[in-house]
């Protein structure tokens, strides 16, 4: 509806309704891997699938999704979890929400921007000088596997630790990045988004054992009825206004999740069980 | 294994009809007839009560949302007079550590973990008056009627941190719902205790238990309290244990872990699929 997958709104939704936030992120990546796959499969059937990238992307996701879900385990032990997943949603929600709400009421005002804004810079020299060059026919593109690999690390370590698909910086950093046609690079990244989380589920459940298939199950179902209501409200309501209130929804989310974490606790010391 | 004893001993002594202090209306406080098991640590077990969990097992079913447990017994008549009631059920220990909060850059941040050890899941207290009116404290730490006091702290702490601990824990533990004392939520009316008495020496103790109370073997301790002493005492228990779908899927998820990771994926996968045939028509 808004263009993004909406996974990043489940954890605060589940971190409200009491559920331990390494419980949250675990089990929602079972709702990822889902909408990723319906996602992924409608871009294959239009060709729009570098699968080489896709891959690479991967095969540094799942590494990036080893070590997240490690640390979190290792935060668990600490009893840090829950403090860091909320922290890194006040941030990620802050800014999305902001980012969201900034777009929309600039639409709403009808205030274009003159100009695209202007392109960036050339993916600049070093990045074409690293080694371990590749060819990807399907995007046009030869070069260094390094880069690709590093952005697929970073995107499924956040994949482990929030429980999201991390779509919102994979999709600007391939176009950006690593210049790839835009017309593959949804596709691309909807496969790369599938095979982490599905690592990261495994992962988790081993390791961790913070999934529950139940709630799983519940978050799957829902996701993707959930999709296609919003689809279709999408197409009847004003697109602004409702990206205006989603800015504004999210926004008030990642303040909430601040709010808790800043208000001063009536006893100044946390029970954490296990 | 004493408690199991002593609860024999008292079963042995009811169905034998032995109410020993029935036999011998003693002032008080009374001279304590000779334990028919070992004995209690401040309190030799007692045949004259008769005391039972209504329920043997809880049932944690996919729709749990907690059930009362009843814990009823009665007083041999002829010691009555002046006598007060303690009912205490202690659940499984827990794993858990303790943090303090400690404001960095405005957030509250968990720091200076401690391991508790011999931390009770869940425990209720019920009297038929306050217990600090009835026992002094060095009584009732000993007779496990303060589950702080009996957690261990590791590494161990300087007193007077311990004492700072211990009272924060028995506050979060009671925000929570899963230590309750004199009958209740957090205050609890602290005048009854939350346990009657009954003219004919029945008394009933119904203690909530909340969803988050923990699966495993309770305890039940019934004490009778004469004069700041204890004069009878005995024990039950219950168990709670996850049936149906919860304890299969429990089941599951800990001892194959792999496999409710496969099942996991699936299941996402499957709808996945299903939602791309369904919805993603050309």
């Amino acid at each position: 509806m808004v263009g993004v997958g909406g996974g990043f709104l489940l954890t605060p939704i589940l971190l409200f309704m009491g559920i331990p936030a390494p419980v949250a992120v675990a089990t929602q990546a079972g709702q990822v891997a889902a909408s990723s796959l319906s996602g992924a499969l409608a871009h294959a059937r239009r060709r729009a699938v570098d699968l080489r990238m896709g891959l690479v992307l991967s095969a540094g996701g799942i590494v990036g999704a080893a070590a997240g879900v490690g640390l979190l385990g290792r935060l668990q032990q600490a009893g840090q979890a829950e403090i860091t997943i909320t922290l890194l949603y006040v941030g990620f929600l802050t800014v999305m929400g902001v980012l969201i709400l900034g777009e929309a009421l600039t639409a709403i005002r009808r205030r274009r921007l003159g100009h695209p804004p202007p392109p960036r810079a050339r993916p600049g020299e070093v990045l074409r000088r690293l080694p371990l060059r590749m060819k990807f026919p399907a995007s046009g593109l030869y070069l260094s596997v390094i880069p690709p690999l590093a952005l697929g690390a970073g995107t499924g370590v956040l994949a482990a630790l929030m429980g999201i698909g991390a779509g919102f910086i994979l999709v600007p950093a391939m176009i950006y990045l690593l210049r790839m046609p835009t017309a593959t690079v949804v596709g691309t990244s909807l496969v790369q988004i599938l095979v982490v989380s599905s690592a990261v589920i495994v992962l988790q459940a081993t390791l961790n054992i913070t999934v529950d298939i139940l709630l799983a199950a519940l978050l799957i179902v829902g996701g993707v009825i959930g999709a296609q209501v919003g689809a279709r409200l999408g197409q009847r309501l004003r697109a602004e206004e409702l990206r205006a209130l989603l800015g504004v929804v999210v926004l008030g989310m990642g303040l909430r999740l601040l709010w808790d974490l800043s208000v001063q606790p009536a006893v100044p010391f946390a029970l954490v069980i296990g | 294994m004493r408690r199991v004893h002593r609860l024999i001993a008292g079963m042995v002594a009811v169905m034998a009809g032995a109410p020993a202090l029935a036999a011998a209306p003693s002032p008080s406080p009374p001279a304590m007839p000779a334990p028919l098991g070992s004995p209690g640590p401040l309190a030799p077990s007692t045949p004259g009560l008769a005391a039972a969990v209504a329920q043997e097992t809880v049932r944690v079913t996919s729709t749990y949302r907690g059930e009362t447990v009843t814990v009823f017994g009665v007083i041999p008549e002829a010691s009555l007079q002046g006598a007060d009631v303690i009912v205490t059920l202690r659940g499984p220990d827990q794993r858990a550590t303790l943090h303090r909060r400690q404001r960095v850059a405005g957030l509250w941040i968990n720091v200076d973990p401690v391991r508790l050890e011999a931390m009770p899941g869940f425990f209720a207290r019920l009297s038929t008056r306050p217990v600090p009116a009835l026992l002094a404290p060095a009584e009732r730490d000993a007779l496990g009627l303060d589950p702080a006091q009996a957690v261990r702290f590791v590494p161990a702490l300087p007193p007077r941190e311990a004492i700072v601990r211990r009272a924060a824990l028995t506050r979060l533990k009671q925000t929570a719902g899963t230590w309750m004392a004199e009958g209740g939520g957090p205050q609890g009316p602290g005048q009854s205790g939350g346990l009657r008495l009954l003219g004919s020496g029945l008394f009933r103790a119904d203690i909530a238990l909340p969803v988050t109370a923990p699966p495993g073997v309770y305890a039940a301790d019934i004490l009778v309290v004469r004069s700041g002493r204890v004069v009878a005492r005995t024990a039950s228990r219950l168990e709670v244990v996850r049936v149906g779908v919860e304890r299969s899927v429990h089941d599951f998820a800990h001892r194959f872990s792999f496999f409710h990771a496969l099942a996991t994926l699936a299941l996402a996968l499957t709808v996945g699929w299903a939602a791309h045939r369904i919805f993603n028509r050309p």
